[in-house]
């Protein structure tokens, strides 16, 4: 027993000095320094003789994606000499062109600081060439349906694994994605495929990609683990996991990477899909204070887990409380398919006739890749007051006194009119009343302008006589008198019959101005003007001798020239 | 002899005025009866009696007013719509009736917003639907009259020393002839020409064909107003308010041939 003890003391010994004396050291190693954009490579952090649980921190890695794969751990004691190592791995997969340091890896032991190496990465943004890949026996091709998309519309991605060598204890590792959801949508689907002329076996995964962020990012490598068989053997299934198979290696192979754009949405969009709706109500006819349900159904392809609660419109007397909305989602080869049932207890809180028009509703629709308005239809219903339970409204006024005021006034339907005359409204236009009302009346109408036609003829024949006849007229009556004031109104009675105004009698100045207008000479003017203000002379003032004859001579000349003149004017 | 004259003469005035009252006493006996298996919840008895009357020759908006009631209280809304149509032609100003209508039109559920140019036309024949057809007929032939006179006294009084004002009432009542004439040859237009009419079923096929096989193009819901173009035995072409045409089953629409 004390040899046992003194044995297990001696190998303790052995063992701290052996440790002691090992030098402690961290290496950076990849597998290619030259890559392409999106191309992966494995990144190895070896850590030896260094006591620690931390992971080490790689410095300048911001141009990279880096996933974080596992970790390895290996104790060996060589001639004395004891060695401890532990393998940190990751994928690195490169986002820009050029020229990059990755390093150094920096990790913390017992306040000692242990740095790496650095690593001289070139990537390039040459394409990757397929003839590489048709070379390989195994690699893995990710997909997505669409690269630039609206927030929350699904993409669908397709994970391909072609191989022509056996694999076993496959498993996929999604990359971690803080801005889509990510759902798989279908199991591996198995079949051979040519690619290039060259039959692989195809493992295919679906997967639904919904944004829920906006901006432009990158879906890092998916990566397929798996066991490899050091000897060839025959192609197996997905995930098998025979015992036969003898020594393995364990790999892993990274997918392509991609970039999703995705695009900010306009505001108040319900849901991203295409859907169709429908909307009901339990109850068209409700008392007060009872609830009616309303009811929003809602499906298609989408996930409406993204979508908007609907909102009915505020009126006044009603009261919504709405329900959790129950959503429910099933995965498809094609994508999401879900539901969604909103239901709201509407509370009336007046009688009368309610009705919530038409709500509009705003999708996007992925499949048309447009935006579509649609219209809930129109919902209607009577609230009447409940005659046990009448609604009572509390006023109070200044004086801190309340008084209620009942409330029984109900808005339906109005009843039958019982109380008015149940004559023929409708006009019927009969031949009397045609007869009366427009026929004889429009005789009557023609009537009077024919009378009136034949009054003006007359008139108008007559004050023509009356004006060829002036000068005959003026003539026998200036021949019949010797009174001056008679000679007077005899011309102006000849100028009122001459010009047709029979009623007026004219001034000697209208009468001078009546010349002028059928412009007469001037002479007969001005001897007419002579005669006429002699004659006046004679009349008011009595004074001078004239000879009436001469002056009756002469005004009769003078008006027949005047009269011919007139005649041809 | 004068007697026997006077017999002869008087004989069919008086039969024609007791015959007049015998109608008049059966219409207010139909009336009275309608109104009263109306209030007993018998709508179907009191629109028969309703009908009884109209098909008396009597177009009084009451009586359509209370068919249409009839048929709201039976949760038929086409009917009831196109009834309160026909009344408003002759009592458009009657509280109740509009309120009914609104109360009608709030509760069809496809509320097809008007696109047609009858829409505009109505619009502007707006005195329609402010006077009844027989209040405007008063008033165009009262301003026929007017206008006459007018004319008349223009003709015979030869020297009115303020003119003007007399060819300005002649203007003027011209212009009021003219607009209430047009309105009312429209809204006679309307009752009596305009097939209009509306659906009686929830879920009515609009049919791109005259035969049952052909394809819908819209479903429509009852009491949606629709124009009658055309029509065979079994279908009506119709047009909706938002100018969509097809075919209905005729069973499906009411109008002026299954009212």
């Amino acid at each position: 027993m004390r040899n046992i003890l003194k044995l297990i003391i001696f190998m303790f010994i052995l063992c701290s000095v052996a440790i002691s004396h090992a030098k402690e050291s961290i290496v950076l190693s990849v597998d290619s320094t030259n890559l392409v954009i999106g191309q992966s490579t494995n990144l190895s952090i070896t850590i030896s003789n260094v006591s620690t649980s931390e992971k080490p921190e790689i410095k300048n890695i911001s141009d990279f994606n880096i996933s974080y794969i596992g970790t390895s751990s290996s104790i060996s004691i060589i001639n004395g000499s004891f060695k401890s190592n532990k393998t940190y791995t990751y994928i690195l997969v490169p986002l820009k062109k050029g020229k990059f340091t990755i390093g150094p890896a920096v990790l913390t032991s017992k306040g000692k600081v242990y740095k790496s190496n650095t690593v001289v990465i070139s990537v390039s943004d040459r394409p990757v060439a397929r003839g590489k890949k048709e070379n390989k026996n195994i690699f893995l091709v990710v997909n997505a349906n669409k690269s630039n998309v609206k927030l929350n519309e699904e993409v669908i991605l397709d994970v391909k694994l072609y191989r022509r060598i056996e694999l076993y204890n496959m498993r996929i590792k999604v990359p971690d994605l803080n801005e889509f959801l990510i759902t798989k949508l279908t199991n591996a689907q198995e079949y051979i495929e040519p690619f290039n002329g060259i039959k692989y076996y195809v493992d295919e995964l679906k997967y639904s990609l919904i944004p829920t962020e906006t901006g432009k990012f990158t879906i890092p490598p998916f990566i397929l683990y798996g066991e490899k068989p050091l000897s060839d053997s025959p192609v197996g299934g997905f995930f098998k996991n025979p015992f036969i198979a003898g020594e393995t290696k364990q790999i892993s192979v990274p997918s392509n990477s991609l970039k999703i754009t995705v695009n900010p949405l306009k505001d108040n969009v319900y849901a991203v899909g295409d859907y169709s709706f429908s909307c009901s109500i339990d109850k068209d006819r409700v008392k007060v204070g009872e609830s009616i349900t309303f009811t929003f159904k809602i499906s298609g392809s989408g996930d409406l887990n993204f979508s908007q609660n609907l909102k009915l419109p505020k009126i006044k007397g009603l009261k919504y409380y709405p329900d959790k909305p129950k959503v429910s989602v099933k995965s498809s080869k094609n994508g999401l398919i879900s539901s969604k049932i909103e239901k709201i207890a509407i509370i009336p809180e007046k009688s009368g006739f309610y009705k919530i028009s038409k709500l509009k509703i705003l999708f996007y629709n992925p499949r048309k890749n447009k935006y579509e308005r649609f219209f809930l239809p129109k919902i209607s219903f009577d609230v009447f007051a409940s005659n046990k339970s009448k609604l009572k409204v509390v006023e109070s006024n200044n004086k801190n006194q309340s008084k209620s005021q009942e409330v029984t006034s109900e808005e339906t339907i109005d009843t039958i009119i019982t109380n008015q005359p149940i004559e023929n409204q409708m006009i019927f236009i009969s031949f009397y009343k045609i007869l009366i009302f427009y026929i004889i009346p429009i005789i009557i109408l023609i009537v009077s302008y024919l009378l009136r036609y034949s009054y003006l003829i007359r008139r108008a024949n007559y004050k023509k006589i009356i004006q060829s006849n002036a000068f005959n007229n003026f003539k026998k009556f200036i021949n019949q008198t010797d009174d001056i004031e008679q000679i007077s109104n005899g011309i102006k009675k000849y100028f009122s019959e001459k010009t047709g105004n029979i009623e007026h009698s004219y001034t000697f100045k209208e009468i001078i101005l009546i010349l002028e207008k059928y412009e007469i000479e001037k002479s007969i003017i001005e001897k007419l003007q002579g005669i006429l203000s002699n004659i006046e002379k004679v009349q008011f003032a009595k004074s001078g001798n004239i000879d009436i004859q001469l002056i009756k001579n002469e005004i009769i000349r003078l008006i027949d020239k005047i009269d011919k003149k007139m005649r041809f004017k | 002899m004068k007697f026997l004259i006077k017999i002869i003469l008087i004989f069919p005035i008086a039969l024609s005025l007791y015959a007049g009252n015998v109608e008049q006493s059966e219409i207010y006996q139909s009336f009275g009866s309608a109104n009263k298996y109306f209030h007993e919840k018998n709508y179907n008895k009191a629109i028969e009696l309703y009908k009884e009357i109209y098909k008396k020759g009597i177009h009084n908006g009451y009586i359509f007013y209370n068919i249409g009631t009839s048929y709201i209280k039976k949760h038929e809304l086409g009917k009831s719509l196109y009834w309160y149509n026909k009344a408003k032609f002759f009592i458009p100003l009657n509280s109740s009736l509009n309120k009914n209508i609104q109360i009608a039109i709030s509760r069809n559920q496809d509320n097809i917003p008007d696109k047609t140019f009858f829409k505009y036309l109505e619009s502007i024949f707006i005195l329609g639907k402010i006077f009844s057809m027989k209040i405007n007929y008063y008033i165009t032939t009262g301003l026929f009259l007017v206008l006459i006179l007018f004319l008349i006294i223009k003709n015979f009084v030869i020297n009115l020393k303020k003119k003007y004002i007399l060819n300005r009432a002649i203007i003027f009542s011209l212009v009021l002839f003219v607009i209430f004439s047009i309105n009312l040859i429209f809204e006679y237009y309307e009752y009596n020409f305009l097939n209009t009419g509306y659906i009686i079923a929830n879920n009515t096929s609009v049919k791109d064909d005259y035969n049952i096989d052909a394809n819908t193009i819209a479903t429509v819901n009852d009491g949606t107003k629709v124009f009658i173009l055309s029509g065979n035995d079994k279908f009506y072409k119709i047009k909706l308010l938002n100018k969509l045409e097809g075919w209905v089953l005729k069973s499906k629409v009411i109008n002026k041939e299954n009212e």
